[in-house]
């Protein structure tokens, strides 16, 4: 069968002694700023890209992915014993892991997020490499008028998903769209928007956009919150769950890992939004009468968001891969580093690069497994991590992201633009406008022109086009689908109720 | 604030030929989102005046500045230093003005992180991965 064969090929990549020692850096550094509150995946994919110049193309990605699932790992041991998400994905994880550390179940509720992250991450690998394939076929028949579309579906899809404000998430991602535009026009060579500024001419990277906004604003974001961390010293007690537990949790979990697959496949989509719905999802089917009952540590609340986060981050990389379009943040980090290595991202990647392909795809299991076999026994190694104080942390986050963004170009201007970021970035937080949109503009922008000049040049300038070839009419349907149901009040109330209730 | 920064870019589109929808020239795509961010600059600027909690944030009421100030400052700086002045004392500037900025002020860890700071990207950024970068202004 082409399945296994294709994963034969891809575990050959990823068990070579390399491969294995990068998964498990990038696994370790991801549970370390999972863990750690106030330093997120994409600051740290965004200061690590630099540093896999050296490296093969596949060893970097390998260890670039393990830091992102690593951190949904990481950030359930936060949630559960400090009561502080690590990781944005892991605030759901708190409600009840806290709880259940509180009555002394901290172990329980620690090894059934790891079993059920080992679980979701097992499927959606599989799951990755059974879809993959076809799509990267089928998208090899779009037209640049059908990726343009799709790429309008994808922003529309951020927006949707997004918390807060949705005019104001609209409105950051043309600004990001615009941010993009920023640099020499490639149709006509002509510099915009560079003020005759030697280095706008190449654009603004977005390695210093993302670690500005991530790394530099989310620091003077915490710095203003000020520290109230109080690690829940008491013993952990037996990691294995007991049977019982592992008999309510089987349904969450299955449950967990369906959900998250699919949306982490969703443009938009990704670990955040995976855990937050599963959460819920668990919570309705549970009902009042649960016992324990949710919110007092249930461990269904555990299980649920703490698979699905971990099936997000992987199935998220389905679009990345087959489509060459990024549905999230880290995603379109990772075009990024796709591109520093000169892989332009798409559906030619699975047969122009299949080690590259395959080795990745294999590659997640592997560090899933490294993961779970890892990060039990290391629990008490990174409660005492948490013990470092945030003062200490954030100068070196800053070292970090300044060396790293200049070592890209080499070019200190890189450096200033994270300053101004850094507080463009902090205006935005205060003022309630998410950044991720803006990133994921920025990333889609320029793609975005290009295909739509392409587009229009084919048609003569006939805007039709979008609307007769049959793949990007779906794409166009489904995103005014999208924008209306939005607007119906009911559908907007609970949108608001998903996000703010927990 | 998305309403001036949508203005400019619209204007700025001026400076490039359009071209025609067929043959868009490097203003077209510039001019469509930089109206589009006007408008939406005006729907959420007028979304804000209706409510009283939204005024208090956008005049900056409850926003802390100094750390903000001193980071920038201390990026700035980093930037300007790097390439006269090399990395090592680069980096005693950044982590030693941004410090300043930390609640819980010990400056006995400051010393401390700086110095292990200065040690690590020595060894890994130089050393270790040798990218072009000098330590110190002599060397």
């Amino acid at each position: 069968m082409d399945l296994i064969n294709n994963l034969a090929l891809g575990f050959g990549v990823a068990l070579t002694f390399q491969n294995i020692l990068y998964a498990l850096i990038g696994c370790l550094l991801g549970t370390l700023i999972g863990v750690l509150p106030g330093i997120g995946p994409v600051a740290t994919i965004a200061m690590l890209l630099p540093t896999t110049y050296a490296l093969p193309p596949v060893s970097a990605l390998i260890m670039l992915a393990g830091i992102y699932y690593g951190a949904q790992y990481g950030g359930s041991t936060t949630a559960i014993l400090v009561n502080l998400p690590g990781e944005s994905s892991s605030v759901v994880t708190a409600l009840d892991g806290y709880q259940m550390a509180r009555k002394g179940r901290a172990g329980a509720a620690l090894g059934m997020a790891a079993i059920g992250s080992f679980i979701a991450g097992t499927f959606s690998t599989l799951l990755v490499a059974a879809f993959a394939p076809p799509l990267s076929e089928a998208a090899l028949k779009f037209g640049p008028a059908d990726y343009f579309s799709l790429m309008v579906l994808g922003l529309i899809a951020a927006v949707v998903l997004a918390h807060g404000s949705v005019l104001k998430a609209i409105a950051m991602i043309v600004l990001g769209i615009v941010l993009g535009l920023v640099g020499t026009d490639v149709n006509s060579g002509v510099a915009r928007f560079s003020f005759d500024t030697p280095e706008l001419t190449d654009g603004i990277g977005f390695v210093a956009v993302a670690m500005g906004i991530f790394g530099l604003g989310e620091i003077l974001i915490n710095l203003e919150k000020g520290e109230a961390r109080e690690v829940f010293t008491s013993k952990v007690g037996k990691l294995l769950p007991t049977l019982d537990d592992f008999k309510k949790s089987a349904g969450a979990i299955a449950r967990g890992t369906g959900l998250g697959s699919l949306l982490g496949i969703l443009p938009g989509g990704g670990a955040l939004l995976a855990s937050f719905s599963s959460y819920s999802l668990e919570k309705k089917l549970a009902g009042p009468n649960a016992d324990p009952p949710f919110g007092k540590g249930n461990i269904r609340g555990v299980a649920a968001p703490e698979s699905a986060n971990n099936a997000g981050a992987q199935t998220s990389f389905i679009p990345l891969l087959t489509l060459g379009i990024p549905p999230n943040a880290v995603m379109a980090l990772m075009v990024g580093a796709m591109t520093i290595h000169n892989i332009q991202p798409g559906p030619q990647v699975i047969t122009s690069n299949p080690q590259l392909f395959w080795g990745l795809i294999a590659s997640m299991w592997v560090g899933n497994l490294m993961l779970v076999i890892l990060n039990l026994p290391l629990i008490g190694m990174w409660v005492q991590l948490l013990k470092i104080p945030y003062r200490l942390l954030y100068p070196m986050i800053l070292v970090f992201c300044c060396i790293g963004v200049y070592t890209v170009n080499n070019s200190t201007f890189d450096i200033w633009i994270i300053a101004a970021f850094g507080v463009i970035g902090y205006v935005f937080a205060k003022l309630e406008c998410e950044a991720a949109p803006l990133l994921l503009g920025f990333i889609l922008g320029p793609m975005m022109e290009e295909n739509l000049r392409r587009a229009m040049l084919l048609s003569r300038g006939d805007p039709m086009v979008f609307l007769e070839r049959p793949i990007s009419l779906t794409m166009l349907v489904l995103s005014a689908l999208l924008l209306v149901v939005l607007a119906l009040p009911a559908i907007r109330k609970k949108r608001d109720e998903t996000f703010v209730e927990d | 604030m998305f309403l001036v920064i949508g203005v400019i870019f619209f204007v700025g589109a001026y400076n490039y030929s359009i071209g025609t929808a067929a043959r868009m020239g490097p203003g077209y795509f510039p001019r469509i989102l930089g109206g589009l961010l006007a408008v939406l600059g005006v729907v959420v600027a007028g979304v804000g005046l209706k409510n009283q909690a939204e005024w208090a944030k956008t005049a900056g009421i409850g926003w802390t500045w100094t750390p903000v100030v001193i980071l920038t400052v201390a990026v700035v700086l980093f930037g300007l230093a790097l390439q006269p002045l090399g990395m090592i004392a680069s980096i005693i500037l950044l982590t030693m003005i941004s410090g300043i900025a930390a609640h819980d002020k010990n400056y006995r860890d400051l010393v401390i992180i700086t110095v292990i700071m200065c040690l690590f990207c020595a060894a890994v950024f130089v050393w270790g991965l040798k990218l072009q970068m000098k330590l110190f202004p002599w060397s």
